[in-house]
Formats: structure tokens, C-alpha cells, sequence
């Protein structure tokens, strides 16, 4: 994957530039803990300003080519989304609860609402970023975005899973070819099987932890977390680095070199960490996964990136982005 | 002058960036390439100064919506001082001072305390109470229902046995609260779960086979007010409120982090909470066995009998629902001692 041999830096050659990562686990363990007492102290309304503080550590120690991300949602916006985000979560729960006809509404709400909920977590998270003075968006609309989200999923289901490696790359290439870093579109060539094969490698890791669990009973719960979490870490640094060297931006390509046991290492010993810590090292577990993942991820810059527009950015309420929150989805790469 | 401040400027349309120097003359902000060409100028009190929290770069934002990045914040701020707006917010310094971080991680550690030890299981205890007890009796049924699909098979003994175990369990049932309706449900355990005995949510008491066969009346006897304690206490039901509890305030205080890292620490809290149960339940079901005028010394030895591996010192842990035996048997005896102090002052 190297082609940038040494001597042959003539212009035109791509150079691989990684995201460099600077945060440090006692800096942010300052920032967390006002974090926390502020927030247990306001009853929970601070967490929006938490949020943005955190963000705004996380992207600001995050650079690329020697410039650094920032983070600019207000919290006033983030705190309106959360209180409606909170509203809406305990009435679905209330009406779901009840025995009536009347509980099978709000699945179906949600359902409809999904794709218009990833739009819009997306484009406040995006809007909200900024890399050189130049901010990015998003452009997804509904309709594609029911497809990918709603039909494909239900497509997945349906096939008891065989399609679910491609309703995600579905999803995935939604996502990359709808981000616009100013002007410029990112563009995807992920393919349609790109998951299969991660997927069925992650299946086999945890079919053999399941093997193993049933031969060796006195070990099966430790083998079975272990297997599972590997198949996850597997299963997530793969795809990632499937879904980034399909994406461009212009004429730079990008590039994930996540490996599988490296990022495992990373995710059970955090796990450990922060269990046998009771919580004190969560700042520690939350920066080195940051680390890790975005030390391995980068850009083949083609020349600079001095050339990229800015545009006219819609601000966008956070209402979507903190609803997928309370409803526990998982938005984004 | 003061020395230059060194960073990149970026124009207003694009990505587009020089190198540049910045200056403070007055009150004029001027940024200069690196030949000493002026690039901008502005006004200092028409600037905007930001700081990423933690000290990553900072920025200055021109009234043009031109912006500068630095990493040299400590000398920004030097040469913008005294001027309102271009110092650190309040939530930086709040930040890196060590005296507030302290404070905070205390203040943290003593509520998280307070709420663990005293609101999550005052709320649950709250919240039990107000669970019909036909809710309670539902979830016995379906519980009951669980085990029997996985566990329990149905229990061989003799109608004169269960009479027998029944008769046990009569006069213990005046002094519970009317809500609790104890009632015995036999059981053949099989290996799995051996002689044992346990309470449900709405107080029916599970009992197996071989703990009938194992213990001497007296014994069982004990055993059976320690678990129509439980039932009467709510100790199950409360259980599960602490859990779910524990689980809010976990979330609550570290964020979401996914399922692993949130479960462990609020199981091990829930198997303390257990270990306290166990406590109250013995303590209770001494008062009530000297209520009916028995020996409370039988349920130490029934406890002896069925774990006579674990009275050796030294066997315990954190992963256990019941305390260790030994302290167990030392917590009966203080209060057997109580329960004869309060008997002989009357």
C-alpha cells in the first residue's frame, strides 16, 4: 500500500498523512471530573456543556497536517434537543407499556422517524465541525436515507441476516458520499460485498469461543467475552478500513491501517481498567481508544489542502442528534 | 515590542493558509508573513479569542471572519492581557486548577456514595412498597415458571413430608405484614441447586427435596424464617430496583460506554447489596424464631450444615450473592445476643 518510495516525492505523489491525536489522560481526566460534578450538582443540565467541552478536547487534540478540528455546537442548542430527546423517550416507553393496540404506534413512528433522525444527528455533528476555517456537511435526504435505513435493515431481517453485511455497507456509502468538507463531496467506491468478508471472519471468531466454551464449561464466560469482544473489534477495524480506503475527498484518498489484535488489546484492557477502577479511569480508556483508532487513520494528501471552498453552512438543531442518543443508536463511523 | 506569536491564518472563503506572525501594537492586532509583509490588522478589542479546553490550539477570529490558529496560547493570552474577552474561559480555569479537581473528584466520590448507599436503596425500598402484591404474587408465578422449565423438576416427596414442612411454617406467618402471603412451593433441585431454599418477589418460599431431607426440624425450621424474611422485607423485588438504579446512576455519572464497561461495576455494587439482605434476613428470622419461642440457634447450625466447607476462614469474595458463612455465623450470634439482652431487660 506504500507507494511513496523514497526519493520519488515529485509533486503529484500522494502522501500518507495520519490523523495525529495529542490528548493526555490526566489533562482530560481534569476536564471529566468538573464534567461529572458539575452535571451530578445541576441534576443533569450541565451535561450539555459537558458534552461540548469533552468534544471540543477530543477534536481540538485531533490534527491532520498540522491543523487541529474544532468543535463548535453551542450547548443551549444541545440541551433543548436533550430535554425534548428525554420527553420524548419517557412517552414512547409510557405508551409502549400499555396493553392496548396503541403500544404498536410508537415502534412504527420510530421507524418512519429514523432515517429523518440519522440525517439529522449527522448534519449537526458535521455543521458543527470545522478543519481549516472550512466546515463540513451534511446532505442526505429522507428519502435514500429510508432506503438504506429502513428497507435495507428490514431486507436484512427477512434473510435472517445474510444481507445485513450489505444493508450496512449500504449505509456506510449513504453516509461517506453525503459528508461535503466545504464545497467538495466526499465520494465511496465501497463495493456491495466489502463486509462479507470481515463479517464471516468475526462469525468464525466467536463460533470458535463458543466451541471452546462448550468443551471447557469452567471457562466458557470468560471465553465467550473475550470471543465476542474480538469478533467485534474484528468486525468494526475492518469495515472501518474498508469504508476509509473507498473514500475520497478531491484528489486525496483516505486510509485506515486499524489492526484487529492491536484494537482488541485496546478495547478489553479498557474494559478491565475501568471496571476494576469502579469508573475512575474512564478519561484513560476513552483517550487511548481515541488514540489508537485515530493514529491509524489518515489521508493521502495529493499536493495540500490548501485548495478546498468554504460554503454557506445551515445552522441545524440538535434535536436529532440527541434524540438517536436517548434512543441508544449508533450514528456515524 | 513583545515577541511574535506564531501561527497559521486562514482566509474567510477556503481552506486556503499562510504561515504568520502576530504582533500587538496598541491596541491593533497585526499579523505579518514571514517577510515581514503585514497580512491583516484588526482592532484587539474586535477580535474573538477561543480556547480548546486542555490547552490544544487556540484561535483568534477577525472581525472579517478571518481566523488564526496557535498553539502558543500561553504567549496569545500574554499579549491580549487585560482585555475583556481574549482570556481563558472560566471552565478552562476551572479546569486546570488543582484545587477544584480535587474538589470535584470528592464531591463525585461523596455523592456517588451517598447515592449507592443510602438513595438507591431508600428508593427502591419506596418503590417496593408499592407494588401490589398481586404484581408481586404474578411475578412469583412467572419466575416459578422459569425454574421449571430450566432447574426444578417437580419434588417427590410424600404428602406426610410437605405437611410436615408446612406445619414448620405456620406459626411463623402472624408476625409478617398482611400484604406478604407466604405459601411453599416443593421442589426436587436435582444437583444443580441441592438442599436449598429461597424467596420469591411476592414471598412464596421454593424449597427442595434434599434440604428437607438434609435438615432436623428446628433447622428447617430457621431456614424458613430467614427466607420468609426476605419475602416479607421485599428483599427480591428490591433487588431489582437496586439493580435497575444502580444502572440509571452509573450511566448517569460515566456517560454511555457501552455495554461491557457499565455492567460489571453496578453487578458488583447489586452482589453487596445481596450480602446486606442476607444479613437483615438472618438478624430477622432470629427475632421471629424467639418469637414463637424457638432455639434462633438452629438456623448457625443449619447454616453449618449446608456449607460445611464454607465456616473455614478465608473462603469469600465479591462475586458472591451470600456473605461467607463465617461472618455469617458471627453476625447470628451478635444477634442472638441481642434478641436475650432485650428478652432479659423486660
Amino acid at each position: 500500500m506504500d507507494e511513496s518510495a523514497p526519493g520519488a516525492l515529485a509533486p503529484s505523489t500522494p502522501q500518507y498523512t495520519p490523523l495525529e491525536f495529542t490528548g493526555d489522560g490526566w489533562a482530560y481526566f481534569r476536564i471529566w471530573v468538573v464534567n461529572v460534578a458539575l452535571s451530578v450538582l445541576t441534576l443533569g443540565i450541565y451535561s450539555a456543556w459537558a458534552k461540548v467541552r469533552m468534544n471540543r478536547y477530543f477534536y481540538g487534540h485531533t490534527q491532520l497536517a498540522g491543523a487541529s478540528f474544532e468543535y463548535l455546537a453551542e450547548p443551549m442548542a444541545i440541551l433543548k434537543g436533550r430535554i425534548v430527546a428525554v420527553l420524548a423517550l419517557i412517552l414512547y416507553s409510557a405508551v409502549t407499556q400499555s396493553p392496548t393496540l396503541w403500544a404498536l404506534i410508537p415502534p412504527v413512528l420510530f421507524m418512519l422517524a429514523l432515517p429523518w433522525l440519522v440525517n439529522r444527528s449527522l448534519a449537526f455533528r458535521l455543521t458543527n465541525t470545522r478543519y481549516r476555517n472550512v466546515r463540513f456537511s451534511f446532505t442526505g435526504t429522507y428519502g435514500p436515507s429510508f432506503k438504506v435505513h429502513v428497507l435495507w435493515l428490514l431486507a436484512a431481517g427477512l434473510t435472517l441476516g445474510a444481507l445485513l453485511p450489505l444493508a450496512l455497507q449500504r449505509q456506510q456509502r449513504f453516509v461517506v458520499e453525503h459528508t461535503r468538507y466545504g464545497l467538495s463531496e466526499f465520494s465511496s467506491e465501497l463495493a456491495g460485498g466489502a463486509f462479507y468478508a470481515p463479517a464471516l471472519q468475526s462469525l468464525g471468531i466467536f463460533l470458535v469461543a463458543g466451541a471452546l466454551s462448550a468443551l471447557l464449561p469452567a471457562v466458557a464466560p470468560l471465553a465467550l467475552a473475550l470471543g465476542g469482544l474480538l469478533a467485534y473489534a474484528h468486525f468494526s477495524a475492518q469495515t472501518l478500513n474498508c469504508v476509509l480506503r473507498a473514500s475520497q475527498l478531491g484528489v486525496h484518498r483516505f486510509e485506515g491501517r486499524l489492526e484487529t489484535l492491536p484494537w482488541a488489546w485496546v478495547l478489553i484492557s479498557n474494559a478491565v481498567l475501568v471496571a476494576l477502577s469502579l469508573g475512575l479511569a474512564i478519561p484513560w480508556a476513552r483517550i487511548r481508544a481515541a488514540r489508537y483508532k485515530l493514529s491509524h487513520v489518515g489521508l493521502w494528501i495529493d499536493g495540500d489542502l490548501e485548495e478546498f471552498l468554504a460554503a454557506e453552512v445551515a445552522q441545524s438543531s440538535a434535536l436529532g442528534e440527541e434524540l438517536g442518543e436517548a434512543f441508544d443508536l449508533d450514528i456515524g463511523l | 515590542m513583545k515577541a511574535a506569536v506564531q501561527g497559521q491564518l486562514y482566509g474567510v472563503s477556503g481552506s486556503r493558509s499562510v504561515r504568520a506572525w502576530l504582533d500587538r501594537e496598541g491596541d491593533t492586532l497585526r499579523w505579518c508573513d514571514e517577510a515581514g509583509q503585514v497580512l491583516a490588522a484588526a482592532p484587539l478589542g474586535a477580535c474573538e479569542f477561543s480556547d480548546a479546553p486542555g490547552g490544544a490550539a487556540a484561535f483568534v477570529t477577525l472581525p472579517d471572519g478571518q481566523r488564526f490558529e496557535t498553539r502558543e496560547e500561553a504567549a496569545l493570552l500574554a499579549m491580549g492581557a487585560g482585555v475583556v474577552g481574549f482570556r481563558r474561559s472560566w471552565l478552562s480555569r476551572l479546569e486546570s486548577h488543582g484545587g477544584a479537581v480535587l474538589l470535584a473528584v470528592l464531591g463525585t466520590a461523596l455523592l456517588l456514595y451517598a447515592g449507592v448507599r443510602f438513595a438507591v436503596p431508600a428508593m427502591a425500598a419506596e418503590v417496593a412498597e408499592a407494588v401490589p402484591p398481586s404484581v408481586a404474587q404474578g411475578m412469583d408465578r412467572a419466575v416459578l415458571r422459569g425454574f421449571d422449565e430450566g432447574v426444578l423438576a417437580p419434588s417427590r416427596l410424600a404428602p406426610a413430608d410437605r405437611k410436615r414442612v408446612e406445619a414448620l411454617l405456620a406459626p411463623l406467618i402472624p408476625g409478617v405484614p398482611s400484604h406478604v402471603r407466604p405459601s411453599l412451593a416443593f421442589r426436587d433441585g436435582g444437583e444443580v441447586v441441592g438442599a436449598n431454599a429461597f424467596a420469591l418477589p411476592g414471598g412464596q418460599i421454593v424449597v427442595t427435596d434434599a434440604i428437607v431431607a438434609l435438615l432436623p426440624d428446628a433447622e428447617l425450621q430457621a431456614v424458613l424464617a430467614h427466607e420468609l424474611s426476605h419475602g416479607a422485607a421485599r428483599h427480591s423485588l428490591r433487588r431489582g430496583l437496586q439493580f435497575s438504579g444502580l444502572a440509571v446512576l452509573w450511566s448517569w455519572v460515566t456517560g454511555d460506554l457501552g455495554a461491557l464497561l457499565t455492567i460489571l461495576p453496578v453487578t458488583l455494587l447489586e452482589l453487596s447489596y445481596a450480602r446486606d439482605f442476607e444479613f437483615e434476613a438472618d438478624a430477622q428470622a432470629v427475632e421471629r424464631l424467639v418469637a414463637i419461642g424457638r432455639d434462633p440457634e438452629a438456623l448457625a447450625q443449619a447454616l453449618g450444615r449446608l456449607s460445611p466447607e464454607g465456616t473455614v476462614a478465608g473462603s469469600s469474595g465479591y462475586l458472591s450473592t451470600h456473605p461467607p458463612t463465617v461472618e455469617r455465623l458471627e453476625a447470628l450470634a451478635a444477634a442472638v445476643e441481642r434478641v436475650r439482652a432485650q428478652k432479659g431487660s423486660f
